[in-house]
């Protein structure tokens, strides 16, 4: 067993570190080409928060369903494994904030006024 | 008339302490400082603005609780970045100056406040419910009057400003930490 996580922790190793810089290249590059006037957009709401803890619970659905038919393949590959273990980390974490944002967004209403 | 910029914490000049206007300086500067916080705080926007959080330490306040007025139609607002409606409010424009709180209630009342020196912060802070204020006017007339609601709210918020005061400082130690660092947080992120 402390063989197999060894051999995880070798293999998912790169990945680590490769996938927080594609994160956030490819997170710059996108905000940078995006011709959307901010201020066009509705203010964001709850249920806007919830649509799209939806979509990352759908994510993560799908990533775990993955992560468990890899696991048990004859053949299983670490580095998908690694892979797909991140996508589920990443998804577990996006709709654990997105959760957290809706309930925010629900119990903030109407900003008070300020003196 | 012109906008003035706030001060907002950690600006040690809202520590200060206000001295009372003396009968000499009843006059079009004063008029001027008015006309200007007046302007300052429907900028921003905001309720209620004291002479100390423009960086001017004397006991003058500007009110306006600014009601909803269901007769006229929605004015288009992107003060928060966002194209957005807001119902159309009256102008009820109060200057109080060399302010006394009298009488305030033994009840106390819970508002969730917000300050124009503390942005995008609001906590619950409670106050005496009513109180009775004693002030004068810009010709230096005085008057007595009794406040209640959001009026009584929000001029013991202002008054606090003359102390040196913030509403942020009605809060627990651990409170004011936290809001201290969402603060400086938010500013970091400007």
């Amino acid at each position: 067993m402390i063989a197999e996580i060894a051999d995880w922790v070798g293999t998912a190793l790169p990945i680590l570190l490769l996938f927080p810089l594609v994160w956030l290249v490819g997170g710059f590059l996108l905000e940078s080409i995006d011709p959307r006037d901010p201020r066009d957009e509705p203010p964001r709401t709850a249920a806007n928060a919830l649509g799209d803890a939806a979509a990352w619970l759908f994510v993560m659905g799908l990533c775990s369903y993955m992560v468990v038919g890899e696991w048990q393949a004859q053949d299983r590959s670490w580095f998908w494994l690694g892979l797909l273990s991140l996508a589920l980390i990443e998804a577990l974490f996006k709709l654990v904030s997105l959760l957290r944002e809706a309930r925010r967004l629900a119990a903030q209403g109407a900003p008070e006024p300020r003196m | 008339m012109a906008i003035r910029e706030i001060l907002e914490v950690p600006d040690p000049r809202l520590k200060t302490i206000s001295t009372p206007v003396e009968p000499h300086e009843f006059g079009d500067d004063l008029r001027t400082l008015v006309e200007d916080m007046f302007e300052t705080m429907y900028d921003a926007p905001g309720i209620g603005l004291a002479a100390i959080q423009v960086g001017v330490p004397k006991r003058v306040l500007v009110i306006d609780l600014q009601p909803d007025d269901p007769d006229a139609p929605p004015v288009e607002c992107s003060h928060d970045g966002h194209k957005h409606t807001h119902p159309a409010t009256k102008k009820e424009p109060r200057v109080f100056i060399n302010p006394v709180i009298l009488d305030p209630a033994d009840e106390l009342s819970t508002y969730q406040e917000g300050c124009l020196s503390v942005p995008e912060i609001y906590a619950d802070v409670d106050r005496p419910a009513t109180c009775r204020v004693r002030y004068q006017d810009l010709d230096g007339n005085t008057h007595e009057e009794a406040l209640e609601g959001l009026m009584a709210t929000c001029l013991q918020h202002e008054m606090d400003h003359l102390e040196g005061i913030l509403f942020i400082d009605h809060l627990s130690r651990l409170k004011r930490a936290m809001v201290l660092k969402k603060l400086e947080k938010i500013r970091r992120a400007a």
